[in-house]
């Protein structure tokens, strides 16, 4: 096997001039596909955590009748999941949608659209790949939406 | 100034450790106490994290699990999510910047999210003893491991692999300390991705974010440069973290009491460390975490065994 070096300097000595060079500006250029993968990455996480923050407070505060208050969260946070879930009767998967009402389920809004930012980027990620007709990327694209999107399902449940 | 901030820093993480330990013994500490101290304690590993390069889960989940009276399935949840929120806001510049390649991070985040899974599934099953033991040793390892590895900022590679040339990857970042272009290419992809199958797991099962394993495979082993292989890494764990995030929170495991401070804490933590990085100095800061890892990793371990 070769063992030729394949991370290679150009020799362009200022960032000004390499904007003057059309053909250096195509190779560091970001494809318009990542740069779109990257807004939606940044609007979606920051509004997730901005919600996330909102519904905290309201939780702390005491508001919107949560079905395990603060206060007594120390009761509870010791125990492993099962027992926890056993002893607080708390929905498993998305049954917590139901009880959305109560402040410490309102909590989990923020978290589960942090974990849905992704799969808003994949797919505008397969929309750009299918234009271009780049099937291995819209295979692995498509792949990993699935993959996620069983996860976030609760499919997979242990027992 | 930076010196007198270390010890500050220092004083005070020790001192909320020490109260934390203290108050986790007596019944009659208020309730709201437990949140805060989360927060001061993720705020601190934040600024932590950010000097060294490291991600917060990976000091997170050792920490509070050895410090915080909460469960630690409920640690390694947060731990998750810690990670996750940390790359979703990290991500979208460098990858702005052509300092992460998407091209590179689907395949890699294809096997990691989907062996995540099997490692969350693993997680929410082993008995809780055999977890901390796992941890134990996995995170002093990690500590030798940032001991003695030394990542490569341009790493010479050979002939890209069928797979690498197949799929496109590579590309080109402007480098502003040389005022050059870098191109740039991989190759050892099939050994990669069956690494990354492993990272995968242990990510899944532990809930640290997988960065210090991600950025070495990448740098030393697929040969992609340092910034590339950091921001290649930065934008997988958005991926990977997101399928075990998920698993974790339909089984319950996700108390938004422990999750959301920690959350907060670190993030506003890894601001100031990044402002701080001007004035600070990475080899201290590095034995500070080589330090706190080991110390954790220690601890968690003779938890596991019933000697902590």
């Amino acid at each position: 096997m070769s063992s030729q070096p394949q991370t290679y300097i150009h020799s362009v000595p200022t960032k000004s001039f390499v904007r003057k060079q059309n053909d250096v500006l195509t190779n560091v250029e970001v494809s318009p596909e990542q740069n779109r993968y990257a807004s939606i990455l940044l609007v979606c996480s920051w509004a997730g955590i901005v919600v996330m923050l909102i519904t905290f407070l309201i939780y702390m505060g005491g508001l919107f009748n949560p079905l395990v208050k603060p206060s007594d969260m120390p009761l509870y946070w010791g125990l492993s999941v099962h027992q926890y879930l056993a002893v607080t009767h708390a929905p498993s998967g998305w049954n917590w949608l139901s009880s959305v009402n109560h402040s410490d389920y309102l909590n989990l809004v923020g978290l589960a659209f942090l974990g849905i930012v992704s799969v808003l980027g994949y797919i505008s990620l397969f929309i750009d790949y299918l234009r271009k007709k780049d099937l291995p990327y819209v295979i692995m694209v498509a792949v990993e939406i699935l993959v996620i999107v069983s996860a976030a399902s609760g499919v997979f449940h242990i027992a | 100034m930076f010196e007198n901030f270390l010890t500050h820093a220092s004083f005070l993480y020790t001192t909320t450790n020490l109260a934390v330990a203290q108050a986790a013994g007596t019944s009659t500490v208020p309730w709201w106490i437990w949140p805060l101290a989360l927060l001061v304690t993720t705020f601190l590993i934040g600024i932590v994290a950010a000097l060294a390069g490291v991600g917060g889960s990976v000091l997170f989940v050792p920490i509070v699990s050895s410090f915080f009276p909460f469960n630690f399935d409920f640690i390694r949840g947060s731990g998750l999510f810690v990670a996750l929120a940390c790359s979703l806001s990290a991500a979208p510049k460098l990858l702005k910047l052509n300092l992460a390649s998407l091209r590179l991070v689907i395949p890699l985040a294809l096997i990691a999210s989907t062996s995540s899974i099997v490692g969350a599934y693993l997680g929410l099953s082993l008995p809780q003893s055999i977890l901390k033991i796992l941890l134990g040793i996995l995170i002093t390892g990690i500590s030798v491991l940032f001991m003695f590895s030394k990542n490569s900022e341009f790493p010479k590679i050979g002939e890209p692999d069928a797979l690498v040339r197949y799929l496109k990857i590579g590309g080109s970042y402007y480098e502003p300390s040389t005022g050059k272009d870098i191109t740039w290419s991989i190759w050892r992809l099939p050994a990669g991705l069956i690494l990354f199958s492993g990272i995968g797991i242990i990510a899944g099962m532990f809930g640290i974010g997988a960065g210090w394993a991600n950025v070495p495979v990448l740098n030393m082993l697929l040969g992609a440069p340092l910034k590339i292989a950091i921001g290649t890494s930065m934008s997988l764990l958005a991926i990977t973290d997101t399928s075990a995030a998920w698993i974790y929170l339909n089984q319950g495991a996700v108390l938004p009491i422990i999750t959301i401070p920690s959350v907060i804490g670190i993030m506003a933590g890894s601001r100031v460390g990044v402002k701080l990085l001007k004035t600070a100095k990475p080899k201290s800061i590095r034995y500070i975490v080589i330090l706190m890892l080991l110390f954790a990793g220690l601890k968690s371990l003779l938890d596991g065994l019933g000697w902590g």
